[in-house]
């Protein structure tokens, strides 16, 4: 299913690394560690752009988190390490974080607090346009003491994420942030890795740099085994990067569907993380069907979400618990029980008869002469997601609803969700949150093209209770989203259906994803 | 003053060819406005707005904004359009939306491996397939070789038919992932186009071959043939110097096509082995709705297309002077 990566201050190592836990597979006995190696991964699309402050997508991120730092790490448990930052404090508007000494430049100069602020005042500055600025790291004030190494980050108002949201922006240089052109094709950063060779569209080699040790936890790449170089191709064909993992060409993939088959049962190491969900938005604009509650919880009601999360997930997954699926996820809750609707095609025919929706001839509802007839909008071109449809489509016609699928590209499908006028009821899309605070803006606020609350939500409950949560760090925020996410499921807002599990297959190497880049070991 | 009949025969042909120049040189600058016009439309009417696709669903609107008109999507449709033949006029291709690169930098980066990749290609098949099938021909002409025949015309008939890019999945399989005798994929040395290069020529052997077989067996039944047979010539002497020029005139329309052919069929290819081409990039461009370079990598396919079905054409007005292509 089409992934809408709602990131807050998360990207794709963060998704990836964050995101699985060590090793773990179907055990191979490690050999004899190699140095001087060449760990080799590969991704799908061109990273393109390279400056860390101004992308949003995940494949350049998986790439730049070999050459930046972040403040602090959130691991796949949730807990924070140090990093860049060997500690914090943190109050509901206010965090300071305290530099380790001695963390140098890719061009040896030192990183200074007040380089490291000037990293927050360039993602505030309008003419950046860096989408970092934003869903709760805003509207704030930075001070830095280079003599006590400190960076002080103060909000208008609390954020409960505010730790985690400013501690996991990467961090520039100030050369690559006075010449920020220069970042797209070069790198400036405090990471493991420098950029030494980018070709677009081919590959991103990344060498290791001598006397790093400022790694999370103080991880260095003086290790045994740690790699000389890491090579990133750009393989757009699935079935190409399987085949280049098979001949050894690659250390690690992630894989799904038939290709995976081909991976499975060999004796690779084998990583499991949470991917996105998938789950129904339902269009509430004046005038529709699904402006009214009833219908949307009859609708609910009328889905074996049961015997959907199979289909939708390859037999790759399970049932949702929350609208956080992307690690760290530090709200680990579970919202939907006893406040999604049940499944229940009986209930969901008296529903939508109490609401006047009555069954014609044809089997189809009508009411006031018009037909309950809904189109349901989504990416095509995942078979899992078209069966799954099928299905849907299947389960509301038992119960007198009519859908009529609408297919598009990922980018129309997109820019159809954000359309003034969207011409949609039910939209199927992976909504990959890692944390809660980032689905505020979708969920309520202003309409396209003023906002971004594409399926026109109007939940009071759920506006009052992310406002209270917005606020609270901890496990009593973590409460409160929860209750905010129940409070949009008992008026099904939205319906979370399933979360589909990742692979990632390693060979002649260790990865452990949730520690990032200088974890990788390498193996004769 | 007297004109010799000579001089008149030479100042007709000079004329004529200064017309069949300007003629075609004429249909290849219309060719080229069309190709500037159809590419600028066709990436604006693929559905989506690229630039919430770069930014993500979570940029606000504002942002969104802002970056539109830097872009000078903004404008008016007219106004982008005169922006962009202008740019092309002018040698500015653009920046890439996605990559922040000079369109022109990433072209000149992209297309040498693209030409590598076709030309050895049509290097390979032409000094492969006109010998394959004069050899076919003269082994099956005047009905004998009936095995030969059977065993040419089915083996080609089914290898013309597979594309590229599933012949590339097999032969990676086979070459790449069992027996590890090439690379998977990507440009790696002279190994790694081993297999691209077998993917995209294999078919078109297979249908040119066919193709000159056919031409052979028509030369060879010609009265001339008989005659150069008949003087007992060495078969050296009767296939290369009067058979082979009086087939060529086909092979060589036929081979312009496969090259015009090449120039579509690597994207496929390049596509399954990873091949750091122009192919490559013309997708991702396309499907991210990356406007100024996918518009520039149409229009420099397209030109390529252009400029090859025109020298094919002045190829066959040199190599003929005869050749009604002259005419037209």
């Amino acid at each position: 299913m089409t992934t809408i990566r709602i990131l807050v201050a998360c990207c794709l190592v963060a998704v990836v690394s964050a995101c699985s836990d060590a090793g773990g597979g179907e055990g191979n006995d490690q050999p004899e560690l190699a140095e001087g190696a060449t760990f080799t991964t590969s991704i799908n699309a061109d990273p393109g752009n390279l400056h860390p402050l101004t992308t949003v997508s995940a494949i350049t991120n998986s790439v730049v988190t070999f050459a930046y730092d972040s403040l602090i790490l959130v691991d796949p448990e949730g807990e924070i390490r140090p990093y860049l930052a060997e500690d914090w404090e943190v109050t509901g508007a206010r965090v300071t974080f305290t530099l380790r000494e001695g963390i140098t430049c890719e061009d040896g100069t030192e990183l200074t607090a007040d380089a490291v602020a000037a990293n927050f005042e360039w993602i505030a500055d309008p003419e950046n346009a860096s989408p970092r600025y934003g869903s709760g790291l805003e509207n704030y004030t930075v001070d830095s003491d280079d003599v006590s190494r400190t960076v002080t980050i103060t909000l208008e108002k609390p954020f409960g994420f505010l730790l985690e949201n400013a501690g996991s922006m990467l961090i520039v240089c100030p050369g690559g942030l006075a010449d920020p052109k220069s970042l797209s094709q070069e790198t400036d950063g405090t990471g493991p890795f420098a950029l030494s060779d980018y070709v677009a569209d081919d590959h991103v080699t990344m060498t290791a740099r001598e006397g790093y040790a400022w790694g999370p936890d103080g991880a260095s790449t003086a290790e045994p085994g740690f790699p000389a170089e890491v090579v990133i191709r750009v393989v757009r064909d699935p079935s190409t990067a399987v085949n280049l993992f098979l001949a050894g060409e690659l250390n690690d993939i992630g894989a799904s569907g038939p290709d995976e088959a081909r991976l499975e049962g060999q004796g690779f190491d084998v990583t499991e993380f949470p991917g996105g969900p998938a789950e129904m938005w339902f269009n509430q604009r004046e005038g529709l069907p699904t402006a009214d509650p009833d219908v949307r919880r009859a609708i609910t009601m009328a889905l074996d979400l049961d015997a959907l999360t199979p289909v939708l997930t390859e037999q790759a997954g399970e049932r949702a618990h929350d609208l956080t699926t992307i690690l760290p996820d530090p709200c680990r809750t579970d919202s939907i029980e006893g406040t999604l609707p049940e499944f229940d095609p009986e209930g969901a025919g008296e529903l939508l008869d109490s609401a006047g929706w009555t069954t014609g001839s044809d089997g189809v509802r009508t009411k006031d002469g018009q037909p309950l007839s809904l189109t349901a909008s989504y990416a095509s071109g995942e078979p899992a997601l078209d069966a799954g449809l099928e299905l849907v489509t299947q389960l509301l016609e038992d119960v007198g609803v009519e859908v009529e699928l609408k297919g598009e590209g990922q980018n129309a499908f997109l820019a159809t969700l954000f359309e003034e006028d969207p011409p949609w009821e039910l939209a199927f899309l992976s909504a990959a949150i890692s944390y809660p605070s980032g689905l505020v803006v979708f969920a309520s606020g202003p309409l396209p093209p003023q906002g971004q609350n594409f399926a026109a939500i109007d939940n009071p409950d759920y506006e009052r209770l992310a406002d209270e949560a917005q606020g609270t760090p901890g496990q009593e925020g973590c409460e409160l989203w929860a209750q905010a996410e129940g409070a949009l499921f008992e008026r099904a807002d939205i319906v979370p259906i399933a979360i589909t599990l990742a692979k990632i297959y390693t060979r002649g190497a260790s990865y452990d994803y949730g520690l990032g880049a200088t974890s990788i070991r390498m193996y004769r | 003053m007297a004109v010799s009949p000579l001089s008149a025969f030479r100042s007709a042909a000079r004329n004529q060819t200064a017309r069949f120049l300007v003629r075609r040189l004429g249909r290849l600058a219309a060719s080229m406005l069309g190709l500037l016009t159809i590419s600028f439309a066709m990436i604006h009417v693929i559905p989506g707005d690229p630039v919430r696709a770069a930014l993500g669903p979570q940029a606000s609107a504002s942002l969104v904004e802002q970056r539109r008109a830097e872009l000078g999507l903004d404008k008016p449709i007219l106004e982008q359009y005169l922006d962009y033949v202008t740019g092309i006029f002018t040698g500015d291709l653009g920046t890439s939306l996605v990559s922040n690169l000079p369109v022109s930098q990433i072209i000149a980066d992209r297309l040498p491996n693209s030409a590598q990749l076709a030309g050895i290609a049509f290097v390979v098949i032409m000094g492969l397939a006109v010998p394959l099938g004069m050899l076919a021909a003269v082994l099956t002409r005047d009905g004998r070789g009936r095995t030969t025949e059977l065993v040419f015309q089915g083996t080609t008939g089914v290898l013309a038919v597979v594309p590229g890019f599933v012949l590339g999945v097999a032969l990676v399989y086979l070459f790449a992932v069992e027996l590890g005798w090439f690379p998977v994929a990507g440009q790696t040395g002279p190994e790694s186009y081993v297999l691209p290069v077998a993917a995209l020529c294999i078919g078109s052997i297979a249908a040119l071959a066919r193709i000159v077989r056919a031409e052979t067996l028509d030369v060879l039944g010609e009265d001339y043939m008989r005659t150069a047979r008949g003087k007992r010539l060495p078969a050296r002497l009767e296939y290369l110097r009067h058979a082979l020029p009086n087939m060529l005139t086909s092979t060589v329309t036929i081979g312009g096509l496969l090259l015009s052919g090449l120039v579509g069929g690597t994207v496929l290819v390049e596509i399954v082995f990873a091949w750091p081409g122009l192919g490559v990039t013309a997708v991702s461009s396309v499907t991210q709705q990356d406007f100024a370079l996918a518009q520039a990598i149409m229009v420099v396919l397209g030109a390529a297309v252009l400029v090859a079905n025109l020298a094919v054409d002045l190829i066959l007005g040199f190599l003929d002077p005869r050749s009604t292509i002259r005419e037209q």
